[in-house]
């Protein structure tokens, strides 16, 4: 033990904004970059994704910026203030910088229930691994949100108004016991945000869908005004969906923390939304697949009587893809050199959109951009 | 000290040295297994599947270390029709039972959410390979000069009329002596699913030097008269030994009951690369002496109209000491 104990942080935003003829150079948010904590965060990953759209894919000709892919045509390029530029050239395409494999498997049109869809993803997996393991000690607790996700608005065919229930099981990994290690998990029902859409309305880091002005709503069984519904909390609180059969305090049952100091090593959430995918591309057709909800719902985390004791792992609201970056739907793109920014230093990011023919396409931007590591923290 | 990765100037150097003797305990042999059980799931929600008595136990006198856990759904469900879709594992839940200990949870949590190694392919091969690289998820071994392979296969399903589909597996390793790379590489067209043995003679060590092997690599290609050239690999059966020095014993061993099953689905040896969901296990693993084993339990989250069968793996390797 070296008296130290580290906790994950991400530095992240979503830039948004009308997509023009001409190409167009972003300035991201350079609070949204700024370590406002007294510890150092180190940096190790950059998690990248087209965040928010209903689309995974779109179908050539179709909506072709109305989709997550748009990440294709993104290019990036950041500095840390005072120290270097990582290029000071033009903005390099984020597909063009060396990846990580994000286990993403294909997505072959599938037939569980009779009808061929394609799935938003195979496994449904949003997955974080520490680098260093947290060192939760007695009675502390971590409380983890997730947030409402848009509602899949979509078009005006059949299926348009199904009410299709989505669930995300959240884990925590520990180490320990005589296996080794344990998780605690549970299941939530997500809720759909029924509240006002506005971008600048506190608390909705996300613009409206640009597809979810088409009309009709599918609207999942469970819906919420509140940006942080109680229902998608854990550890406390929280409806169980009878499906389970579950009480609230089945994850419980093997309370590691009650001996003592836990080692927490990763976070592992499951989002199976198979109904969702199937209603969805009964209306938009198999050849455009729905993106998967953990790139529509947001997430905070804090450790409380431990670690940074009360300080949000990162701005409330961040997209599970993209804080959640083992396993993931977006592009991780893993630093040669960590960054280590100290209290006060921020980054500065920038990104390039692409032209677009505005007589053919209406279109927006909506790009997230994370910065991931862990801050070291004096115990 | 950091594991060497391909590529690094000491790579070479580190395979040669681990193969000679395992990393935890001091092996004079070590070759790579795997206890595979197929749990059949009920469709119904509320019951409970059990996994084959004994099937994931250490049934030879060496230590065993199990550094994976790994799972897939069959291609074929109960009732013997074919499962077009891995999408239940995000609604299949398993736990493991060790002393009476639930292992990872008490509940049964999704098969999706136990995975913690990406190991996604290219998109092109997702379905159609799946490889295991013995260095990074524990340990290379010998094939000593003369020795050779044993890759018995087989088809779930056969491919239709007139059609064949090729399946080949590949090896490779570094010499021991000499520090060149070797391949070793078997293939064969299956039109029925009867079982058949790649031939010895493609995998036989014919050099004057020992090979640590490295890598298994495992693909199947579509239906020779389909225009799909992507195969489904979880339509194959595989089992491999070595045979002349090592232990001689097949690699996969799986339940005895219902059925006797010789051979595990291929797709389960993706350690590295594939479509099976990976569990990388924290620190050394389990070390399980002669005797020692877990039980399976696994149940749906969903109520389905039939009774899928789930594949779960527990890999890692023999110490023979």
């Amino acid at each position: 033990m070296d008296g130290l104990i580290y906790e994950p942080r991400s530095f992240w935003s979503v830039a948004t904004g009308a997509l023009t003829s001409k190409a167009q150079l972003v300035q991201v948010d350079r609070n949204h970059f700024m370590n406002g904590e007294r510890w150092p965060v180190t940096i190790d990953r950059i998690a990248l994704g087209g965040v928010n759209y209903l689309l995974r894919e779109s179908a050539a000709g179709g909506n072709a910026p109305s989709a997550a892919t748009i990440i294709n045509r993104i290019g990036i390029r950041f500095s840390v203030p005072q120290r270097y530029h990582v290029n000071v050239g033009r903005p390099i395409m984020i597909g063009s910088i060396p990846m990580m494999s994000t286990g993403q498997h294909a997505t072959p049109i599938d037939t569980l229930y009779g009808a061929p869809f394609t799935p938003s993803s195979q496994y449904g997996q949003c997955h974080l691994t520490f680098k260093k393991p947290l060192l939760i000690p007695k009675n502390a607790q971590i409380e983890w949100d997730l947030s409402a996700h848009t509602p899949a608005a979509i078009g005006t065919g059949p299926g348009a108004n199904e009410r299709v229930p989505s669930y995300c099981e959240m884990a925590y990994v520990e180490l320990g016991g005589l296996t080794g290690s344990s998780m605690r998990a549970r299941t939530v029902q997500l809720a759909a945000y029924l509240g006002d859409l506005t971008p600048t309305i506190e608390g909705w880091p996300y613009p409206p869908d640009v597809v979810a002005a088409g009309g009709g709503a599918i609207a999942p069984a469970l819906t919420s005004k509140n940006w942080w519904p109680p229902t998608s909390r854990f550890p406390a609180g929280g409806g169980s969906p009878d499906w389970l059969n579950q009480r609230n305090t089945t994850f419980s049952a093997q309370e590691a923390t009650r001996s003592g100091s836990t080692e927490l090593v990763g976070l592992r959430t499951t989002i199976p939304q198979v109904e969702l995918d199937i209603a969805f591309n009964a209306d938009v057709g198999i050849v455009e697949p729905c993106s998967p909800l953990s790139m529509r719902t947001g997430c905070r985390m804090r450790t409380v009587n431990g670690g940074s004791s009360g300080h949000w792992w990162w701005r409330p609201g961040a997209p599970l893809a993209l804080v959640f970056d083992t396993i993931t739907p977006a592009n991780v793109i893993p630093l040669q050199e960590p960054i280590t920014l100290g209290p006060g230093e921020q980054l500065n990011v920038e990104l390039e959109v692409p032209g677009i023919d505005t007589e053919t396409f209406t279109s927006n931007y909506s790009i997230g951009v994370a910065f991931n590591g862990y801050a070291t923290i004096e115990s | 000290m950091p594991i060497p990765v391909k590529g690094d100037p000491d790579y070479v150097d580190y395979v040669i040295r681990t193969a000679r003797t395992a990393l935890v305990r001091q092996g004079v042999i070590n070759e790579p297994r795997m206890l595979f059980d197929e749990v059949t799931v009920p469709g119904d929600m509320n019951v409970i599947g059990y996994g084959s008595p004994g099937t994931f136990v250490n049934g030879e006198p060496w230590p065993l270390r199990i550094t994976h856990v790994v799972g897939a759904m069959r291609y074929l469900n109960a009732d013997g029709s074919v499962l077009n879709s891995d999408l239940l594992a995000q609604y299949i839940g398993l736990r493991l039972l060790f002393h009476d200990q639930y292992f990872q949870s008490s509940q049964f949590v999704a098969l999706s959410t136990w995975g913690n190694k990406a190991t996604a392919n290219a998109n092109p091969a997702d379905q159609s390979t799946a490889g295991w690289d013995f260095v990074a998820n524990g340990q290379p071994f010998v094939l000593s000069a003369r020795d050779s392979l044993v890759v018995s296969l087989q088809l779930q399903v056969a491919p239709g009329q007139g059609a064949a589909i090729p399946v080949t597996v590949t090896f490779m390793g570094i010499g021991m002596l000499t520090r060149r790379p070797y391949l070793l590489s078997g293939t064969r067209d299956f039109t029925s699913t009867a079982p058949f043995d790649l031939s010895t003679v493609d995998f036989r060590n014919d050099g004057l030097e020992p090979i640590a092997i490295t890598n298994m690599q495992v693909q199947v290609a579509g239906e020779d008269v389909e225009e799909n050239p992507q195969g489904i690999l979880a339509n194959l059966r595989m089992n491999v030994k070595q045979v002349g020095n090592g232990t001689n014993t097949w690699w996969f061993a799986g339940p005895t009951a219902p059925v006797n099953q010789q051979r595990v689905q291929a797709n389960m040896v993706g350690l590295t690369t594939g479509r099976a969901i990976i569990c990388e296990l924290p620190g050394d693993g389990f070390i399980w002496e002669p005797g020692e084993g877990m039980t399976l339990q696994a149940q749906t989250r969903v109520t389905l109209g039939f009774d899928p069968v789930l594949c779960v793996g527990l890999a890692g390797y023999i110490m023979v000491v």
